[in-house]
């Protein structure tokens, strides 16, 4: 089944839902003024996603992601340039001093940072699925794309779910990217429970 | 740690692990509480299993945690709770009072068709320390590391300086064994540095100054700074030059004076110009007097001819045209009389002079018993062109001449950014509003000589300036600014 322009900005809606959820959490919990927006996704086959990202899908990218398994299978994850990734948390924690680099404690709330937003997405698609997801604990790697994928066993018409996501925490933006790699059959699952929303 | 715990009545088997675990149903009943956490809280296990966690600790009634871990109980995925944003998810105390630093993760444990939550919690206190320890400790170095470079660059700036400067810079320890010279020093004296480095300063004096080393030294090791210090040193050819010398104490880490830089500025020609101006000044004074000597005699016969004119005169028109005639020739005489007090600004080179003492000097000359003088200044000296008495005497004698009912001048000092500023004033008529600037040009006064012109010369000669500011009718207000590097302080 093939997404068309409808499905690409029903997920939109779904991820966008989750991310300001999620950003309301991490508000309350930073005390800082955050938003979080996806203005764009994409949705590509792994094949084609594995040749745009290129010679950087083997960069090493801080990530925080999450397996599910259920009616639709796949990873979820939050992945940043490394030093995006430092400086988030720094602007998060509201550290003033010292180089941006990830240490234990900055890479421990990170990965709470990105299980706020990995949960809230899921959460979206979960309803709309009204199925039950089993999830794996979440996870911290530095790792390239090409790596997390072969984690899932991927194949080459596996779906690959890009989702722009724009942080400003106290104007100060950073970027980064909701993936979601759904393994072969889950786009369908998720387009079908799309649909039938429709009607 | 398991992604998912199946249900099971006995929690005894996570009473091993090192970690705190607490077992809580949907309403927040704890159904387990471990060894582990028992001991961290001092709370034994038979007195929570039952209770209602929010009710024992509040702060987790809150919906920062209520909306998240309900995620946990409808099946979601586990909740992350980080020691940054919830250091102390359930505050436990270690022995020296501090709380313990806690890395709280939340899962779903399958209980038949729903979900309890575990709560698994890491005591990261030591590993917390230890990130912060080394986060300050590279903090610092990353600092030290800044200002090194940035020592560094100042060090090389300075460097290039020394290396390119013209003056001779000269480093030597405390028994004025030469440790540094530059290519300026070099030029100077003749000396390359492989030549001199190592060796006493002795050999840049000439016998007669033999003994300026041992005495710049024994200065330079209480601290103090030698300024502008001209003295005569030879070169490696032989030649003696002029020059002018400032040494500054060099001080180690601590603060210790352990050697001292010289900055050398050859002014043997500079010296020989000032000595050819002097006697250039010299001879045109000498040929301005011999003038003015020849004018006045002139003058004198004419003003007796003229007198003996008037005597023969009977026309109106005669008298009135000799009275004009002698008129011009009281003119002739003044503007005579002015070369003479003019002729003598900046012949002699200016000097520092004590301010109040000059003053007094000034005022001695004068006979004003009739009014009060208040000096009320420091004991300063201000550097400036030797005819400076003259100046306080002029500002006296216009206040005495012209202040009609002054009965007090006062002297006094303000200190301004950059200057200091001598206030002259007094409670006399003052100075008309209009006339402010014109009483310093030199046409303005029909009596009274050049006075305040002549004045506003002298000082100017260092920098000094003078304006009048007072309030017509309530005195007269001169302010004399004079610039920070022609003053200094006694005291």
């Amino acid at each position: 089944m093939e997404p068309d322009a409808g499905d690409v900005d029903a997920i939109r809606e779904l991820i966008n839902i989750g991310v300001g959820r999620a950003a309301g959490m991490l508000n309350d919990i930073t005390g800082c003024a955050i938003t979080l927006t996806v203005p764009s996704i994409q949705i590509v086959e792994y094949a084609h996603f594995s040749k745009e990202t290129g010679k950087e899908k083997d960069a090493a990218l801080s990530t925080v992601s999450l397996n599910f398994r259920g009616p639709v299978s796949g990873i979820a994850a939050l992945v940043f340039p490394p030093e995006s990734a430092a400086h988030l948390v720094m602007l998060m924690t509201q550290e003033n001093e010292g180089s941006g680099e990830l240490d234990a404690i900055r890479i421990e709330t990170l990965k709470e940072v990105g299980n706020i937003i990995i949960n809230a997405v899921m959460g979206s698609i979960a309803n709309i699925l009204r199925q039950h997801l089993s999830y794996s604990l979440p996870n911290y790697q530095e790792l390239g794309i090409s790596s997390l994928a072969r984690s899932l066993h991927t194949q080459v018409d596996d779906r690959v779910v890009i989702a722009n996501a724009h942080f400003r925490i106290e104007k100060t933006p950073i970027n980064g990217n909701i993936l979601l790699i759904l393994e072969m059959g889950s786009m369908d699952a998720l387009l079908t429970s799309i649909r039938g929303m429709d009607h | 740690m398991p992604d998912r715990v199946m249900f099971g009545e006995d929690w005894t088997h996570y009473d091993m692990l090192p970690v705190g675990i607490i077992v809580i149903r949907q309403d927040y009943t704890i159904l387990s509480w471990n060894d582990c956490i028992a001991d961290w809280t001092g709370i034994p296990k038979r007195s929570m299993v039952g209770l209602n966690l929010r009710e024992r600790f509040p702060h987790l009634d809150k919906p920062l945690y209520l909306t998240r871990i309900a995620q946990v109980f409808s099946g979601g995925p586990a909740v992350i709770f980080s020691s940054h944003f919830h250091p102390h998810f359930i505050p436990a105390a270690l022995q020296t009072g501090e709380l313990r630093v806690q890395s709280t993760t939340v899962v779903p444990v399958v209980a038949g068709d729903g979900f309890l939550a575990m709560i698994v919690i890491e005591d990261i206190t030591d590993l917390s320390r230890q990130v912060r320890a080394f986060r300050e400790m590279k903090n610092v170095a990353e600092r030290e590391l800044e200002e090194r470079k940035k020592a560094e660059e100042q060090a090389l700036r300075l460097a290039a300086i020394v290396e390119s400067s013209d003056d001779a810079i000269v480093g030597k320890t405390l028994d004025g064994i030469i440790t540094s010279w530059n290519p300026g020093a070099e030029r100077l004296y003749g000396y390359a540095a492989g030549e001199v480095l190592g060796k006493s300063l002795a050999i840049l004096l000439p016998p007669d100054r033999s003994e300026d080393l041992p005495v710049v030294l024994a200065r330079i090791r209480n601290g103090e700074s030698i300024s502008h210090y001209q003295t005569r040193w030879k070169t490696k050819d032989g030649r003696i030059l002029d020059i002018s010398l400032t040494v500054s104490p060099i001080r180690g880490v601590e603060g210790w004076v352990t050697g001292a830089s010289s900055i050398a500025r050859n002014i043997t020609e500079t010296k020989r110009m000032e000595e050819v101006l002097q006697q250039a000044n010299k001879k045109l004074n000498l040929l301005n007097s011999i003038t003015r000597h020849d004018i006045l005699n002139q003058l004198m016969g004419l003003r007796a001819y003229l007198e003996l004119s008037k005597e023969c005169a009977k026309e109106p028109l005669f008298i009135e045209y000799i009275r004009k005639e002698e008129q011009a020739a009281e003119n002739i005489g003044k503007q005579i009389e002015f070369t003479r007090s003019y002729q003598d600004i900046g012949v002699k080179s200016p000097a520092w002079q004590n301010l109040p003492s000059t003053i007094r000097e000034a005022i001695d000359t004068l006979d004003i018993k009739q009014v009060a003088l208040e000096i009320d200044l420091p004991q300063i000296e201000i550097f400036a062109d030797p005819l400076l008495q003259r100046v306080f005497y002029n500002l006296v004698e216009n206040a005495v001449r012209h202040g009609e009912i002054l009965t007090t001048i006062r002297f006094r000092l303000e200190d301004k950014p950059g200057r200091c500023v001598l206030i002259c004033e007094d409670d006399g008529v003052g100075v008309p509003a209009g006339v402010k600037e014109q009483i310093f040009k030199r046409e303005y006064f029909d009596n009274t000589g050049f006075g305040l012109y002549l004045s506003r010369e002298i000082l100017s000669m260092t920098g000094i300036s003078i304006r009048e500011t007072g309030k017509p009718g309530q005195g007269a207000r001169f302010e004399i600014a004079i610039p920070r590097s022609a003053f200094r302080s006694l005291s």
